[in-house]
């Protein structure tokens, strides 16, 4: 079947809303001149000032003491973490959560208490469930909006200790590529959008997201990986080479979602 | 020259290899299936005793070729036949098996010098029938490993977690290190 032609004014307006969708986790900043501290500064955040840093400390408190939490918002809203289950009950809309990931939390804008883990995912008919690395990955691309933890080095390797859950987690575009890429072989952010041609806020918002899942390994630890060539197995085809290989995959997630 | 692609999906019987397969593939599969027998057909009606086979159709008359290995130990003499020439390994494990962790050791070090030469994906299935072990028991397991290998939950009956399978293993295969 043909596709819709990629000068279309319907293929446009889609391509347009799909940016528009991914703004609130990736933002819209351009790439930056690393020279200036000026566009240094303008694309890093203090994660604990928002939701996503309550989550990690109160998460880190709660698989302390084992047991459940209620987080209350200001107005009635609740989100309850519970730990055996490694779940999160949440009694609020998906752009209320947005919004509430989005924005820094004020002085008194969350309290949280510990309560009894009565974790009943049928009960709760108006509530929903997500699961705890989910909701930290969402919330943190929410308030990364496609920047960085403000200490974080542009320039110092990173590696993924381990892959995420990616068939379980929200995949922004170029995702399981940067994953690939980290798992392999550890790359500063700003290498990683140069060798990927892909936008710095691409990057930026994937680190966010690996940081706050505790996954993103920029220390001495990291696997030290050895050569080994690309190759089919003995006998058969030629080795595969990366530029060939390469033009496959944009093809097989176009096809396969 | 032509260029395809060879992948292999393997793992215990009833871990979803050949759902997997008919789930991403673009034409009908061809399998060699035979009526279970003994504890097996409890489980399932009929298992894999050759191979599973399945198309993925890309650009320019370019294919990627999914074969299934069978899950039987008994008929392991076909794991060997079917690797050859194959570029990577998708392992399913069945986590409502009796030691599901035990299964991924196993084929991990069945399939070790194919994996060298290569590269593997892991996917874990039935984890909505069996929630343990958890993925954090299979990531320690791999602890021991020497690289980094995509692991995840997947239903294999659908499409998109197969997909994002597969497209883990493409992206491994494509930015393993190079001199």
């Amino acid at each position: 079947m043909a596709g819709v032609p990629p000068t279309s004014a319907g293929y446009q307006i889609a391509r347009h809303l799909a940016e528009k969708d991914l703004q609130a986790f990736l933002g819209s900043t351009p790439d930056i001149d690393t020279n200036s501290a000026q566009q240094q500064a303008n694309i890093r955040y203090d994660p604990d000032s928002f939701l996503q840093g309550k989550l990690r400390q109160i998460t880190a408190m709660m698989k302390q003491k084992g047991q459940a939490v209620r987080l209350q918002f200001s107005n009635e809203e609740f989100i309850i973490l519970y730990p055996d289950e490694e779940m999160a009950q949440i009694n609020m809309s998906e752009s209320r959560l947005g919004a509430l990931s989005a924005a820094p939390i004020s002085p008194g804008g969350l309290s949280f208490t510990f309560c009894d883990d009565l974790f009943s995912p049928d009960d709760g008919a108006a509530d929903s469930f997500m699961r705890l690395d989910a909701l930290m990955w969402k919330t943190a691309l929410w308030a990364s909006q496609g920047r960085i933890p403000y200490d974080t080095d542009l320039h110092r390797s990173v590696a993924l200790d381990r892959w995420p859950n990616l068939t379980r987690l929200l995949l922004l575009p170029n995702t399981l590529e940067i994953a690939a890429l980290w798992a392999e072989q550890p790359h500063s952010l700003i290498e990683t959008a140069a060798k990927l041609k892909i936008p710095q806020r691409y990057v930026f918002g994937f680190y966010s997201a690996v940081f706050a899942l505790g996954l993103a390994n920029t220390g001495e630890t990291m696997k030290t990986l050895d050569y080994i060539p690309i190759a089919a197995d003995a006998g058969e085809k030629q080795p595969a080479s990366a530029s060939w290989l390469s033009n496959w995959i944009p093809f097989f997630r176009s096809k396969n979602g | 020259m032509k260029k395809d692609l060879k992948i292999i999906f393997t793992g215990p019987v009833g871990a979803g290899k050949t759902t997997a397969i008919n789930a991403i593939s673009d034409t009908d599969t061809v399998s060699t299936n035979e009526s279970s027998t003994d504890e097996l057909r409890y489980r399932k009606n009929t298992t894999t005793v050759a191979m599973d086979y399945g198309i993925i159709n890309m650009m320019d008359s370019k294919r990627v070729h999914l074969y299934g290995t069978p899950g039987q130990e008994r008929f392991d003499f076909m794991w060997d036949i079917l690797i050859q020439g194959g570029m990577g390994l998708v392992l399913l494990v069945d986590n409502a098996r009796p030691d599901p962790l035990e299964d991924m050791q196993f084929f991990l070090q069945r399939f070790g010098d194919f994996i060298q030469r290569t590269r593997v994906a892991i996917g874990v299935t039935r984890m909505d029938i069996s929630t343990t072990p958890r993925l954090n028991e299979y990531q320690s397991l791999l602890n021991d490993q020497t690289r980094n290998i995509p692991l995840f939950e997947v239903d294999a009956r659908v499409r998109q977690d197969v997909s994002i399978l597969v497209q883990s293993l493409l992206h491994s295969l494509d930015h393993q290190k190079r001199e």
